[in-house]
């Protein structure tokens, strides 16, 4: 058992469990972001960068972007509504998270990101080529500074004159000054980390099951229960939701709808609005909100439920089970040159992988953090978090189990079926078919809703040992 | 001082003992004075000791006086030995020290005093360490101890957010001076301070929470504004970032006392006009209470002709884009009196008032097309481009008169409003579920079931997702079947569920927590073999509700349905218990719950020929699952067994099933048992006596005879129904039955969260008449508090729409919801969201019957939300292409603007076709 030192040292405190452990994030960057007005001249947005990577490497202060936003107001809303997002726990807005939004010089496009504190709201603005009038300078990933006063300033842009952004200093800024001067410190939990990078190819099963104009969307929008943490469900009706009771082929689900409220800022501007989840589901599931806005688009993703995170969703394990991916994985990756939209078929030649396993690599890049996944678009996209996520996943604590019990022999496969001795004296029956199944209390309370318990990855792991022992022999 | 530090490298050096002695006698004081001039290396020797003693509070040995003594020692001995302010401040942020020293203290000036006397630039550096280990929740503890430390330093305040959110209440509760003023003055931070008050989140609780609006000078908008006038702070600087934290926005709570600080500053017009975009940005996205107030002050600007007609326009549309009527109300008035200020942009700006179209609410839609309608003409040509251009985008948004008189306005034809032609979906009758057919799948089923209640139990009913009606026959199928296949097999395999059963203490140990659960408990142990469980109870279940002794009984706060299926489920147990399989009659043979007649025959055969009789509980649900029309040659055979399970049958068969019993609506008023007041109306269904056929039945004798609902609907006040969609296949043919027992679940979702809503649409696509059972149960159910909860009677009602009008009447359900609303149970708002979202779904013609029903058993009176029931009445009149006069409608069709009268007209308009 790892044993780490608390943040700061301590003397006569318990030692932290790795499993409990929060990894700090440290933020340093040149100055803070600002609205800067020169005399007499046009406000210009200056977004502060700090470490990331970038398509020549890593870079302190990486520049990404220079020019204007077409639709300013919107913009300034937007990037609100993710700076917001990140600041929020939806299940303990007592506590507010101090966590900072990433962007990404992605191609054509700017995209900026944040994951809530409380790990169950992702969102996205994608300031799309008919949002900018300006040049992307370079491809990569970063965070984005903000604070107060920028708060301020953004909630003051308005009208319809372009505005000027810059994404990172610029070469004289960087140079003239000594070092940074804006420092921020923040315990960066892994379950956080986990949930980040796994709601990426959670989206990517997502169909779109409804679409609204602005109007439309305003006023459905209004209807929503205040403060609630209920789970929704909506049925579409034409070009409009109709409220449901439960989950049904087609139907969407909206858990906690309180936690959309962070689009009341840009409503005024929506053109649209799309709704994206899973096809058909049978209990609560995740969600996709997207925002259409003049030149950009603004998504937020929602977990299951308002007191659950994404990173408990199990829905990766399966594939993150298997031993080949890895080098598949390495491979594709290697291929990735930041483009904003994955096209799975000219990955499949390139690498001479068929596109089942560029598909299953991708899924192993979404959960490492470094590709996300656009549902508008239905593509992958590649960027880099600039977290350690490869070492959150590989302590996903399933997973971990699930190898222990494979490793110490605890998994005895027979005709479609697996009996797993648990270390605690039970023996659990795991049937195989489909799905899958096991008799155990985990799988009894969420029957697959949270992908595989230990002991079906455990079976699963086992199953595939054999095939490949198989092959080899 | 110089003596003292001469003498210390010779005296001796002072241990622990030393230490504990000086605060035994002198307390405080006295420490300070033993560390002075103490060398570096000596305080190191000490550290060990501080290390032990701190250990020694964590074994709650103490009791609570000397552990908080104690803990004020270390504190205040840490500072003198630990090595650097780093360890200093961590020191004293310990969690252990929690309760100890609160508020001011003379316990801190000996700590400044001890931190000084080693280092004098320690204090500030101490200071504000502490404070970053404070969160600004966290700021009770320890903001005394910063405080003193970073006076004691003679430099600024901390920087950290906690500093502010402690300072607030430092001067906010300092009652020791006439005015929260002649604190602030006397403070040497507060031109540092209030900047920051601003600049800090989370922080606007606190100027209202120590505030007495009765004394204003204690107030923060009276202390801030008297500092302003003295220059103690800029006023400008002030005004400016009051501005620039409501903008950046906050929970209402935190907003709402720097409003009151901005209201106590009385801006003026010059202040005001150099800061109007942050008012138009203010009234845009702010909440409603600063949006006023941005309103009333760019109004004022603008009537003394500080505002461009762009602004005002952008004005108008932040506002009308806004849902709150005390907002756009005003806008109106306003934009009227700019149209003619700003008359060379008289286009622009009328246009503009066009944005209001986007609003559902067609009275606002009306406003803003009575607006227009009254500028429009007098506009040149050229102004009036603007306005059509508007108009013209927002006809696909409007429907009925704003769209037709929109249309007129533009001078274009208004094409026929023909009904849209909308219909419910044709209800599709769901597949029977597959059985359960393995082992192991039994135990994942069984297991399921139990996690599921076990969940419930601590969450409560809330999102607690359905459960499926079938899981419970399922389960009692296949235990049945691999009993008659292989005893000892089942009992191996579901002997680790006996455990988990226990584990989740369902097993009706006490009569209070008896119900199906407890059922399939003892089924759960029965099948591995163990020993009866539940004998008391299932001996109570269909007793009389008073119980043996009148102290009540098991069935006295269990519902009906739910009494059944724990009678069949422990009868289940029972069988399970016996080595000799016997037929198994009530399984279900159609999605709707029916039995398969011939099947069940064949059993009944069987049984005779093995010389055994059916189990009684199994028998008799076997005959309320009769369909009603059956082969003659069936019944026959059923009659020429002989025996009395055959001739029972050939009977019920013979008959058609069980004779629907009556269910009709009991009204009963509570009254103060000492008094004539009423404390309570009940509008609720009772059932007629068990029918004949069914006299020495028992379930059927659960089911019938509720002639006191009101009594069983007290006692069932604490349960919700997580099952309750189950309830239908109990009794296939008698929905309404059914549904006057889940009534008294419903009737109580009025004002609570209540599972078991989603038996609603399992009635409306079941069999049998639908007469005063479901109209209560859909009545309360439309009208249920959660959104959630309606949104099942919303799909039922959907249900029942798509089955044609012969399978219900909704003019009974009109009349039971008038009698509800006129005696004031439900809520007429969530009654007509329910409606609304029905018609959204296809229903407009159902839902328009159950209106013609309602609206004249109002009787003219006028609760409170009528307005929106009638704008839904007209909407689906107007879909449904309804044409007929309405009785009790010319009470509300009135002249004038209330929301009442306009819909009313509105319904009497499409009415009359």
């Amino acid at each position: 058992m790892a044993v780490s030192e608390p943040p700061g040292g301590g003397v006569g405190a318990p030692p932290y469990v790795a499993d409990m452990a929060s990894l700090v994030q440290s933020y340093s960057y040149l100055r803070a972001s600002a609205l800067l007005t020169e005399p007499g001249g046009t406000p210009s947005l200056g977004l502060e960068t700090c470490g990331g990577l970038t398509s020549h490497g890593l870079a302190p202060y990486p520049r990404f972007f220079t020019g204007f936003l077409t639709a300013p107001a919107a913009a300034a809303g937007s990037l609100l509504a993710v700076a917001d997002v990140a600041a929020t726990r939806y299940f303990q807005p007592q506590n507010r998270a101090s966590l900072d939004p990433v962007v990404t010089g992605n191609g054509d496009r700017l995209r900026f990101e944040s994951f809530s504190g409380c790990g169950g709201v992702y969102a996205r603005l994608d300031v799309l080529p008919g949002g900018i009038d300006g040049e992307i300078l370079g491809n990569g990933t970063t965070n984005v500074d903000v604070n107060a006063p920028l708060r301020e300033a953004l909630a003051m842009i308005g009208g319809g004159e372009p505005l000027h952004v810059a994404v990172g200093p610029d070469d004289v800024t960087v140079t003239t000054f000594d070092g940074p001067v804006v420092e921020k410190k923040v315990p960066l939990p892994d379950r956080w980390l986990r949930g980040f990078a796994e709601v990426q190819v959670i989206a990517a099963r997502f169909d779109l099951r409804a679409e609204m104009t602005g109007v439309e969307a305003t006023r459905f929008l209004r209807t929503l229960p205040k403060n609630s943490r209920q789970v929704l469900w909506f049925k579409p009706v034409g070009r409009a939701l109709r409220a449901a009771s439960g989950p049904a082929r087609g139907a969407v689900c909206l858990a906690g709808p309180d936690r959309l409220r962070t689009f009341a800022r840009v409503l005024r501007h929506a053109t649209a609005l799309r709704v994206y989840g899973p096809p058909a589901p049978t209990g609560p599931v995740a969600s996709a909100w997207e925002i259409e806005l003049p030149g950009m688009r603004l998504t937020l993703t929602l977990s299951p439920d308002a007191a659950r995170g994404f990173s408990g969703e199990g829905a990766v394990l399966g594939d993150l089970a298997s031993a080949s991916g890895a080098a598949d994985a390495d491979l594709v990756s290697a291929l990735l040159a930041w483009e904003p939209r994955i096209e799975l078929g000219e990955l499949a030649t390139e690498s001479g992988l068929g596109i089942d396993r560029v598909r299953a690599a991708l899924v192993r890049l979404g959960t490492a953090g470094r590709v996300g996944y656009d549902v508008a678009e239905a593509a992958y996209f590649h960027r880099e978090l600039p977290y350690d996520t490869g070492r959150a996943e590989a302590m996903n604590p399933r997973l971990r189990d699930a190898r222990r019990l494979v490793a110490e022999q605890r998994v005895e496969l027979r005709d479609g079926t697996a009996v797993v001795a648990s270390p605690s004296g039970a023996t659990y029956q795991v049937r195989l078919a489909g799905d899958g199944a096991c008799t155990c209390e985990w799988w009894a309370k969420y029957r697959g809703g949270r992908g595989p318990c230990k002991h079906l990855l455990g079976a699963q792991m086992a199953v595939r040992e054999r095939e490949n022992a198989g092959v080899s022999a | 001082m110089s003596g003292d530090e001469v003498a210390a490298g010779e005296r001796t050096p002072v241990t622990w003992e030393d230490i504990e002695a000086a605060w035994r006698r002198g307390a405080i004081g006295a420490l300070p004075v033993l560390f002075r001039g103490m060398p570096e290396k000596e305080r190191k020797m000490l550290v060990a000791g501080l290390k032990e003693r701190q250990a020694a509070l964590r074994t709650g040995e103490l009791g609570w006086d000397a552990h908080r003594r104690h803990v004020r020692m270390l504190k205040l001995v840490g500072p003198a030995v630990l090595g650097g302010p780093a360890g200093i401040a961590q020191w004293l942020a310990k969690r252990d020290f929690v309760f100890g020293a609160e508020g001011r203290d003379p316990l801190h000036k000996a700590v400044a005093e001890i931190i000084r006397d080693r280092n004098p630039e320690w204090l500030g550096n101490v200071a504000e360490r502490l404070a970053q280990r404070m969160t600004v929740r966290t700021s009770v503890q320890n903001w005394f101890l910063v405080d003193r430390l970073a006076r004691a330093a003679g430099g600024p305040p901390p920087g950290a957010d906690s500093y502010v959110a402690g300072w607030l209440p430092f001067h906010g509760r300092n009652t020791k001076v006439p005015s929260l003023a002649d604190s602030l003055r006397a403070d040497s931070y507060t031109p540092v301070m209030v900047p920051r008050i601003f600049a800090t989140d989370g922080v606007g609780e606190e100027l209202e929470m120590w505030a007495n609006t009765d004394v204003p000078e204690r107030t923060w908008a009276v202390a801030l504004r008297t500092l302003c006038d003295e220059g103690l702070v800029d006023r400008a600087q002030i005004v400016d970032r009051c501005l620039g934290r409501m903008l950046r926005g906050a929970e209402p709570r935190h907003l709402r006392g720097f409003l009151a600080l901005y209201e106590g500053l009385d801006v003026t017009d010059d202040e005001a006009a150099s800061h109007a975009v942050a008012y138009l940005r203010l009234l845009a996205d702010a909440p409603a209470t600063v949006a006023v107030v941005a309103q009333v002050t760019l109004r004022r600007l603008d009537e003394a002709g500080r505002l461009t007609a762009v602004q005002v326009e952008e004005a108008t549309r932040a506002v009308l884009f806004r849902s709150e009527k005390k907002l756009l109300r005003p806008q109106f008035t306003w934009l009227g009196k700019a149209v003619k200020g700003h008359a060379d942009h008289a286009g622009v700006l009328i246009a503009a008032a066009a944005t209001a179209f986007a609003h559902p609410d067609t009275g606002i839609q009306d406003r803003a097309l009575a607006f227009i309608a009254k500028h429009l003409p007098k506009l040149a040509d050229g102004q009036a481009e603007p306005v059509r251009e508007e108009l013209r985008a927002a006809v696909d948004m409007l429907t009925g008169t704003a769209r037709a008189g929109v249309l007129e306005l533009l001078g274009e034809s208004v094409e026929d409003a023909a009904p849209e032609g909308d219909a419910a979906p044709v209800h599709v009758p769901a597949e029977m579920p597959p059985d359960i057919e393995s082992l192991d799948e039994l135990v994942s089923e069984v297991a399921a079931f139990i996690a599921a209640r076990r969940r419930s139990s601590w969450t409560g009913a809330r999102n607690t997702p359905s459960e499926d009606p079938w899981t419970i026959e399922r389960i009692i199928a296949a235990m049945l079947r691999e009993h008659a296949r292989d005893r000892r097999g089942l009992a191996a395999t579901m002997g680790p569920m006996v455990d988990r059963v226990e584990e989740a203490g369902i097993l009706g140990r006490r009569d209070d927590h008896v119900d199906v659960a407890a059922g399939l408990g003892s089924a759960v142990v029965a099948s591995a073999g163990g020993r009866r469980v539940g004998r008391r109870w299932f001996e109570e279940l269909f007793a009389s509700p008073e119980g043996k002794n009148g102290r009540g009984s098991v069935s006295g706060h269990l519902a009906a349905p739910h009494r059944v299926l724990a009678g069949r489920l422990f009868e289940t147990a029972e069988r399970l218990r016996t080595p000799f399989p016997v037929p198994y009659l009530s399984r279900p043979a159609d999605i709707r719950g029916y039995v398969d007649p011939a099947e069940f025959v064949r059993g009944l055969e069987k049984c005779a020929a093995a010389g055994r009789d059916p189990w009684p509980l199994d028998l008799e649900q076997a005959l309320l699952r009769m369909p009603s029309t059956i082969d003659p040659e069936v019944v026959a055979r059923a009659e020429r067994l002989g025996t009395p399970a055959g001739k029972w049958a050939a009977d019920v068969m013979a008959a058609g099933g069980m004779t629907a019993p009556d269910v009709a609506v009991l009204e009963s008023v509570n009254r103060n048992r000492w008094q004539t007041q009423r404390i309570g109306y009940h509008l609720l269904p009772t059932v007629g006596e068990v029918p004949e056929q069914f006299a020495d039945g028992v379930l059927a004798r659960a089911l019938c005879g509720m002639d006191q609902p009101v009594k069983q609907f007290q006692a069932l006040a604490w349960q919700g129904f997580p099952e309750a969609s189950s309830w239908p296949l109990v009794a296939p043919g008698h929905r309404d039955v059914i549904a006057a027992h889940a009534a008294l679940n419903i009737a109580h979702a009025v004002d609570n969260p209540r599972a078991g809503l989603d038996v609603l649409p399992v009635l409306a696509a079941a069999d049998g008449q639908a007469g005063d059972g479901i109209a209560v149960a859909f009545a309360y159910g439309l009208a249920a508090r959660e959104a959630v909860d309606r949104a099942h009677a919303v799909d039922g009602l959907i249900v029942l729409a798509g089955r044609g009008t012969d399978a219900w009447n909704g003019a009974d359900l009109g009349r039971t919801l008038s009698e509800l609303i006129r005696m004031d149970i439900i809520r007429t708002t969530r009654l007509a969201e329910s409606l609304r979202q029905a018609v959204a779904g296809g229903a407009s013609a159902a839902v328009w019957a159950v209106m013609a029903g309602m609206i004249p058993g109002l009787r003219g009176e006028r609760p409170a939300g009528l307005g929106d029931l009638l704008a839904v009445a007209a909407e689906c009149a107007a879909r449904s292409g309804a044409r007929q006069f309405l009785s009790g409608l010319e009470p509300y069709v009135k002249k004038g603007t209330s929301r009442i009268a306009v819909e009313a007209r509105r319904l009497e308009t499409v009415l009359a076709g």
